[in-house]
């Protein structure tokens, strides 16, 4: 299993907490999105 | 899906950032009102490219643009970001995505939710935008099966093709087998397909190995 970590932070958008979860410490950065209702958690 | 994607991530090919989604009360909330939905998805648009864009290129130590991915409505979520704004993205990588709103909202339609609904606000470019050189600078993949829950993924990625090929935009749209459905085992082999012609884009781009 790669390397992980998770973001908590508070998005003045939303205007709630969101979590990113980072996987790899380098390389091309990938914006990936979960399917329907998911979190970044169920990827 | 990190299992399929662990030889990448170890070997520092790719940085996977992996978001939360508010579809709960946007594009999923089929009962709640319309124009707060599509005000929450618009919220959504700018958490990622004004809140997350940024914190991607502080963790990954690089200005690298960030490519998007994502299956099913992750696919839709990441077009929308993509083709709206690719100055700030290198590319899409985008599996049995819907990327028509009316799937979601039926009939109802607002400059809000227009702009997140690329089947809609694709083939009205203008044939001059100057999104449309840039476009051809990225990678763009999109990918659908022609099995079992792929209806709509196959009309509107049908939809974005067109848009694509008329507007002389560089695309790669692959439309899969009857026997393709919509679920993870076909997902992770098309990433197995694609994504080394996805490395090569940015090795082209600076990645080094």
């Amino acid at each position: 299993m790669p390397s992980r970590y998770d973001i908590n932070h508070f998005s003045n958008h939303l205007w709630r907490n969101m979590n990113i979860r980072v996987y790899g410490t380098k390389g091309w950065p990938l914006l990936v999105f979960p399917t329907q209702d998911a979190m970044c958690d169920n990827y | 899906m990190i299992d399929e994607l662990s030889e990448y991530i170890d070997n520092g090919q790719f940085q996977l950032f992996c978001v939360d989604t508010v579809d709960q009360e946007s594009w999923s909330d089929n009962y709640g009102d319309k124009f707060l939905r599509a005000e929450r998805q618009e919220n959504y648009y700018r958490y990622i490219t004004e809140e997350v864009v940024p914190l991607i290129h502080e963790h990954n130590h690089s200005d690298w643009r960030p490519l998007t991915t994502g299956c099913s409505m992750g696919a839709t979520h990441a077009a929308i970001v993509f083709l709206r704004r690719p100055d700030l993205f290198e590319g899409v990588i985008g599996f049995s995505g819907c990327y028509d709103a009316h799937y979601f909202f039926g009939a109802w339609m607002n400059n809000t939710l227009y702009d997140n609904s690329p089947a809609t606000f694709m083939p009205n470019l203008a044939p001059d935008h100057p999104y449309i050189r840039l476009f051809n600078q990225r990678c763009i993949v999109f990918c659908v099966g022609q099995g079992a829950w792929e209806d709509e993924g196959i009309r509107t990625q049908r939809i974005l093709d067109e848009s694509f090929r008329a507007k002389g935009i560089a695309a790669w749209c692959d439309f899969w087998g009857f026997d393709v459905n919509h679920d993870w085992p076909w997902w992770k082999k098309m990433y197995q397909y694609f994504l080394p012609h996805v490395l090569n884009h940015c090795r082209v781009h600076g990645l080094e190995d």
